[in-house]
């Protein structure tokens, strides 16, 4: 679902959760207001995610006064996961989240497209408008990027 | 341009982010972003049609319309090329007339062009029922003369209103999917009832045709999806309609 996805694209951008639905109003505003530039034979989710992108990047310029913290759950649920699992898939989601602040931005969108949305590469480029290879070379610091993460949350928390 | 070779994510790593994959987005919040879009896009809708000239024409607002249905179709999950069918499909919206039933001792003749209108569109109806408000908005169907349109695509009714109506028809649903035909008939003639200028009219004779059919009551459905077809030819919830209709046996 479209407008789930955004939300689910904004939170993974680092949009807090307390802001969530304000700022997807704004994304879909913005979205009425260009529906003439989407290119209908494109897939519509990363042409959206461009718009997440933009909205969450100026989100955080505004926002980075706040004392906001990171990774914070909101309350998404995890449908199809059994009741005891429940707690160690949030914890999970929060480690995802967390790690993912340590990357900018820009290697962020890549990483979240690629790897969580499962995008193809060249639609990935086509929507954040950067070149194939620029694509590439975001994803793979960002892999670097968020193995590191995971592993220093881990030994903070004294998770294996 | 393949994976040029870069070291993939580790299993365990991969792993983790099924967790944030499988996060389900409260739909009540979902339900409260719609309800505020609705109401941000019918006002600059409202604006723009005021502010700007005359001479925009209907073309300007059909656009401006289909705009708003995409967004919306999108906000409300439907998939993609369903809301770009409800945006390039080049009809305008779906508009709900209220039908007048003069009562036995009236004056004839009282109802307006409007009332006339709606009534002639439900003429195949036998038995008119406050479910039988339903689009009038292809009135080349019936013959006459369209009043002039709103510039807005989306409901009158307060912006509350589509999350009531969603939450109706969803009920209705419910009711079908149990098999519950009269239950699922009376939540959609509430809908009916309760809403003059629903958001979500086709919905609601698709899920009322549909409990027809489930309530035995084939030559009803039958009629009443003719009368759909008739005024929304382009609906996204006409193959439901043909659907329900051919499993009857």
């Amino acid at each position: 679902m479209p407008a789930a996805y955004v939300w689910s694209s904004l939170r993974r951008l680092g949009v807090p959760a307390a802001d969530l639905e304000d700022v997807t109003h704004d994304v879909f505003l913005q979205v009425h207001r260009r529906l003439g530039q989407y290119d209908a034979s494109r897939p519509v989710r990363p042409w959206l995610f461009g718009f997440a992108y933009r909205r969450a990047s100026q989100h955080r310029r505004r926002a980075h006064r706040r004392h906001e913290i990171p990774g914070e759950p909101d309350t998404a649920t995890h449908p199809g996961v059994p009741p005891d699992r429940q707690l160690s898939v949030q914890e999970d989601r929060k480690l995802v989240l967390l790690a993912l602040e340590a990357m900018g931005m820009d290697r962020r969108a890549v990483f979240v497209l690629h790897e969580i949305d499962q995008v193809p590469m060249s639609d990935i480029a086509t929507s954040l408008g950067i070149p194939v290879n620029t694509a590439y070379s975001r994803l793979r610091i960002a892999r670097a990027e968020f193995a590191v993460a995971v592993r220093r949350l881990r030994v903070h928390e004294g998770r294996p | 341009m393949s994976d040029p070779g870069y070291p993939r994510l580790e299993p365990d790593l991969a792993t983790l982010l099924e967790a944030e994959r499988s996060a389900m987005v409260p739909p009540a919040a979902l339900d409260r972003v719609r309800v505020r879009l609705d109401a941000s896009i019918a006002g600059a809708s409202g604006n723009s049609a005021s502010a700007g000239p005359r001479a925009r024409g209907l073309a300007a607002a059909a656009i401006r319309s289909g705009k708003a249905v995409f967004v919306m179709g999108l906000l409300s999950g439907l998939p993609l090329g369903a809301a770009l069918h409800a945006m390039f499909r080049g009809s305008p919206p779906f508009r709900t007339v209220s039908v007048e039933r003069p009562s036995p001792g009236s004056a004839t003749g009282a109802s307006d062009a409007t009332g006339r209108q709606g009534a002639q569109a439900v003429a195949t109806d036998g038995e008119p029922k406050a479910s039988d408000r339903i689009s009038t908005d292809r009135t080349d169907s019936v013959g006459a003369r369209p009043p002039p349109r709103p510039a807005r695509a989306v409901s009158q009714d307060p912006p509350s209103s589509l999350l009531a109506e969603r939450s109706l028809l969803d009920e209705a649903r419910r009711a079908l999917a149990r098999d519950d035909a009269a239950t699922a008939l009376d939540v959609t003639d509430r809908h009916a009832r309760q809403f003059t200028h629903p958001q979500l009219a086709e919905e609601r004779e698709a899920i009322a045709i549909q409990a027809l059919v489930v309530g035995g009551r084939y030559g009803e459905a039958r009629r009443r999806a003719a009368h759909f077809e008739a005024v929304a030819p382009n609906s996204l919830f006409l193959s439901a309609v043909h659907t329900s209709l051919a499993s009857i046996p």
